[in-house]
């Protein structure tokens, strides 16, 4: 999943600007995966243990005080959308845990920003990525 | 073919393997009890055959996992002694259920699992 230059993004008190991507990477934590003495080729697969992980890539442009740090627990909410005069929007919601903030200068892009965190699930069985599309543009 | 042991299915749910453990002569290391003999000793026995099963039960909720392992642990426990049949027809009689571990906790994604071991041993012989 990937939201390019989305309209607004916050996460927590924090509203973050400039933002060039937020990406939603699924892994899997744990795999269970079986043969059995029939043949050579795998007859069970499943994925108890994912996580789900994000990255926020926004570009500086003036001094910031760092307020997020690792380990802080935020609600991440961005809207998305083609154009501000879109009949539509994504709209996306996460409970995250930060786990990094690195910046990267380079002369083409200038100074980036790349938040990383992963994603919350309030109980283990529900996605925690929540997705809806709503009336209106960015 | 699928594989049973005493006739019962008890682990069709999901894929198993077999595996022989060791076959030969019962021996006693040297300096080993009742003998402590400074050499080792044929004690005038076969090993009693011994099969591994390992393989993963799966359900589609923890309830219906949870039958499947009662099922296994009632025959565990019993204890039942019947001819164990691998998937190509390999047949070892006269074998007894003696222990069924979970490898670990249940895995719950698609659907809800366990791997585990079962051995089965033909007593004496």
């Amino acid at each position: 999943m990937i939201y390019l230059s989305p309209r607004r993004v916050t996460l927590g008190s924090n509203e973050l600007t400039h933002v060039s991507r937020v990406t939603i990477d699924r892994t899997a934590d744990l795999l269970a995966v079986e043969h059995s003495d029939l043949g050579p080729h795998v007859e069970f697969v499943d994925v108890p243990e994912q996580r789900v992980s994000l990255q926020i890539v926004r570009t500086i442009v003036e001094d910031e005080a760092g307020t997020i740090k690792p380990g802080q627990q935020h609600v991440l909410s961005l809207r998305s959308a083609p154009s501000a005069a879109s009949p539509a929007a994504r709209e996306m919601t996460a409970s995250v845990v930060v786990t990094g903030i690195e910046h990267d200068y380079t002369a083409k892009h200038g100074l980036q920003q790349t938040i990383s965190a992963i994603a919350l699930a309030g109980a283990g069985g529900v996605d925690p990525i929540t997705e809806a599309i709503v009336a209106g543009g960015g | 073919m699928a594989s049973s042991f005493a006739g019962l299915d008890l682990f069709g749910s999901g894929p198993h393997r077999f595996a022989m453990g060791p076959v030969g002569r019962l021996v006693v290391g040297a300096l080993s009890p009742p003998t402590y003999d400074t050499h080792s000793v044929d004690m005038g026995a076969t090993l009693e055959v011994r099969i591994v099963q390992a393989g993963r039960l799966v359900a589609a909720t923890p309830t219906a996992l949870w039958t499947l392992i009662d099922a296994v642990r009632t025959q565990a426990e019993l204890p039942r002694n019947g001819t164990l049949i691998d998937h190509h027809g390999r047949s070892w009689t006269n074998m007894t259920l003696v222990r069924f571990e979970l490898a670990g906790p249940i895995n719950r994604g698609r659907v809800v699992s366990v791997a585990y071991t079962a051995e089965y041993l033909r007593y004496g012989v």
